[in-house]
C-alpha cells in the first residue's frame, strides 16, 4: 500500500503532459496525466526527503487535483486482490511454520535417542578406564617391587667389583714392581726369547725383518737381512750364507771382502772377483786380464782353457781383440731327389759387432753314373756364399766329393743365419753328409 | 705342395721308391721329390697335392718297404 500511495505522489508531481508509470499491470489504476486537469503553483508541490525525519510533503497550495483521474474503484480491487495474495501466502508460512516444527520435533527426538547412547557409552568408558587404572596400578607396583630387586642385586654386584677392582689394583702394583718396562728397564736376570727364524728374527729393527735369531737345535747365532740370514756364529766359526758377503772396509770399487755367489766361494776387491769352485777350480770373473811376470807369462799345468759353455771361446787382450768361436755340425746324411734346394743344414749364430771367419766343409754324392748333385751355402737365406754341382762317377758304390769353402763378413751385433742346401740336377738320389760351420771372430790387422 | 713324413732310421733307396709310387695303384701319382735326414730318421715325400685316405696308406706302405 506504502508502494502505491508513492507512485500516486510520484505522478502527482510530475510535470504537465508526461506520462505516469504503471504501479500494476494490466488495468490503468493512474491514468495518464493528460486526463487530470490541474494547476502546479509556482511554489515547490513537495517538500521534504522521504525519509525518517524529513517525510515527503506536498503542498496543498501548489498542486489542485481537478477531474477524476484517480480509478479509486481499481485501486480498492488492486488493494483487495494483494490482500488475498497476502493472506495466501501467510496461509503457506504458517503450513510451512507446521512443517518445520514436526521436521525438528522429530530431529529432537532423535537427538534425545543419541544423547542417551552417548551417554550409556560414556559409563562404559568409564568403567573400562577404571578397570585400565586398576590394571595399571598393579603394573606399577610390580615395577616399583622389581626395581627394588634390581637395585639390591645391583648393590651386590657393586661389592663384589670394587673387590675385584681392588685386588686388580693390587696385582698391578705387584706386576710394576717385576716386569720390564717398555720405555726401558734393568734387568737383573735373563732375558730369554724365542729362537725366532730367518725370516722372523727373535730381535730385529722396528721397520724391517732385520735382526738376529737363534737357529733351533744348535748353538748358532744367525743375522738376517730382508728375511734372508747373511752370516752366523758357529762353533766352528763364522759362516758366511750364499750370496753374501762380508766385508772388511772400503766403500765401492775399493771394497774388498770374502763371500759366496751360488756354490762358489769368493774373494773380492774392488770389482775383481777370484771364485773357487769345489775344492780343485777357481775362475776370474769376466772382463778381468791374467797378466803374467813378463818372464815366465801365464802357465796352464796339464790342463786346456774351456769355454763357459755358450759356443763361444773369447781370447784376447780386450773383447774387440778377442776371437770368437761359433760352430754348428749335421753329421748325418740327407738324400734327395728334389731339383731344388732342400736345407741340409741351418744354424743361428750370436755375434758381435766386427768381422768374422765363416767356413763350412760338407761331403757330396749322387748314387746315379754322371749326374749332378748341387750343394749351395747361403748367408741369412739370402747372400748365397758358394754354389757348385759336380757330377760323379760311380767308380765306387759310395762316392763322396769333399767340398768347402770360406767367407769373411763384417755385421753388426745380433745374429745372423747359415744354411747349407742340396738337390740334383736331374736325375738319381743327391746326398749330403757331415756339414759342418765355424764362425770365429777375427780381427783384420 | 703337401708333405707326408715317415719315421724312417735306415737309409731308403729313393730312386726305387720313386719308381715304386709311378707304377703303384695310387690314383694320385704326382710326385714333386723325396728327402730323408738321417740325424731325423725321418722320410719325406712331397707331393704336388693331398692325397686320398687310400693313397696316404698306399704310400705308408711303400714307404716302410723303401
Amino acid at each position: 500500500m506504502n508502494t502505491i500511495k508513492a507512485a500516486i505522489l510520484a505522478l502527482l508531481w510530475l510535470a504537465p503532459g508526461a506520462l505516469a508509470q504503471s504501479i500494476t499491470s494490466g488495468v490503468c489504476s493512474v491514468c495518464p496525466v493528460s486526463q487530470f486537469s490541474g494547476v502546479i503553483a509556482d511554489n515547490p508541490p513537495i517538500a521534504g526527503n522521504g525519509t525518517p525525519g524529513s517525510p515527503l510533503f506536498l503542498d496543498p497550495s501548489s498542486v489542485t487535483l481537478q477531474g477524476n483521474g484517480v480509478n479509486i474503484a481499481q485501486l480498492e480491487a488492486d488493494f483487495l486482490a494483494l490482500e488475498i495474495s497476502a493472506d495466501a501466502q501467510f496461509a503457506q508460512i504458517a503450513a510451512g511454520t507446521t512443517t518445520i516444527a514436526g521436521d525438528l520435533s522429530a530431529h529432537e527426538a532423535a537427538a534425545d535417542a543419541q544423547f542417551t547412547q552417548i551417554a550409556a557409552d560414556t559409563t562404559t568408558i568409564a568403567g573400562d578406564l577404571s578397570a585400565h587404572e586398576a590394571a595399571a596400578d598393579a603394573q606399577f607396583t610390580q615395577i616399583a617391587a622389581d626395581t627394588t630387586t634390581i637395585a639390591g642385586v645391583l648393590s651386590a654386584h657393586e661389592a663384589t667389583a670394587d673387590a675385584q677392582f681392588t685386588q686388580i689394583a693390587a696385582d698391578t702394583t705387584t706386576l710394576n714392581s717385576t716386569k720390564v718396562n717398555r720405555a726401558g728397564d734393568t734387568i737383573t736376570g735373563q732375558l730369554r726369547i724365542q729362537n725366532g727364524s730367518e725370516a722372523a728374527p727373535s730381535i730385529r729393527s722396528m721397520s724391517g725383518n732385520s735382526g738376529m735369531y737363534f737357529p733351533v737345535g744348535a748353538a748358532h747365532i744367525g743375522f738376517s737381512q730382508n728375511d734372508t740370514e747373511d752370516f752366523r756364529i758357529s762353533p766352528g766359526g763364522p759362516q758366511i750364507s750364499n750370496n753374501a758377503f762380508y766385508y772388511f772396509s772400503g766403500i765401492g770399487n775399493f771394497q774388498y771382502g770374502i763371500g759366496r755367489v751360488g756354490n762358489e766361494s769368493v774373494i773380492r776387491v774392488g770389482s775383481f772377483n777370484v771364485l773357487f769352485v769345489g775344492n780343485s777350480q777357481f775362475r776370474l770373473t769376466r772382463n778381468t786380464v791374467i797378466t803374467g811376470d813378463g818372464t815366465t807369462g801365464l802357465t796352464v799345468n796339464s790342463g786346456k782353457i774351456n769355454g763357459d759353455g755358450s759356443g763361444l771361446f773369447n781370447v784376447g787382450a780386450s773383447t774387440a781383440a778377442s776371437i770368437t768361436i761359433s760352430s754348428a755340425a749335421s753329421d748325418g746324411a740327407t738324400l734327395t731327389t728334389s731339383t731344388t734346394y732342400v736345407e741340409k743344414l741351418s744354424s743361428t749364430h750370436t755375434v758381435e759387432t766386427g768381422t768374422y771367419l765363416i767356413t763350412w766343409s760338407a761331403e757330396l754324392s749322387n748314387n746315379a753314373n754322371n749326374r749332378q748333385t748341387c750343394y749351395r751355402v747361403q748367408l741369412n737365406d739370402t747372400d748365397t756364399l758358394a754354389e757348385a754341382c759336380p757330377a760323379f762317377q760311380l767308380i765306387t758304390s759310395t762316392p763322396y766329393l769333399p767340398v768347402s769353402g770360406s767367407y769373411v763378413a763384417t755385421t753388426a751385433a745380433g745374429t745372423i743365419n747359415l744354411n747349407m742346401d742340396l738337390r740334383i740336377e736331374s736325375t738319381g738320389t743327391g746326398e749330403l753328409r757331415r756339414s759342418r760351420f765355424i764362425v770365429q771372430k777375427v780381427v783384420i790387422q | 705342395m703337401s708333405i707326408y713324413t715317415f719315421s724312417k732310421s735306415a737309409r731308403p733307396d729313393l730312386q726305387a721308391l720313386t719308381e715304386a709310387i709311378a707304377v703303384s695303384s695310387m690314383a694320385n701319382k704326382n710326385l714333386g721329390f723325396l728327402r730323408w735326414d738321417e740325424n731325423k730318421e725321418s722320410l719325406e715325400v712331397h707331393m704336388q697335392s693331398d692325397l686320398s685316405p687310400d693313397d696316404e696308406a698306399i704310400l705308408a706302405g711303400l714307404a716302410a718297404n723303401s
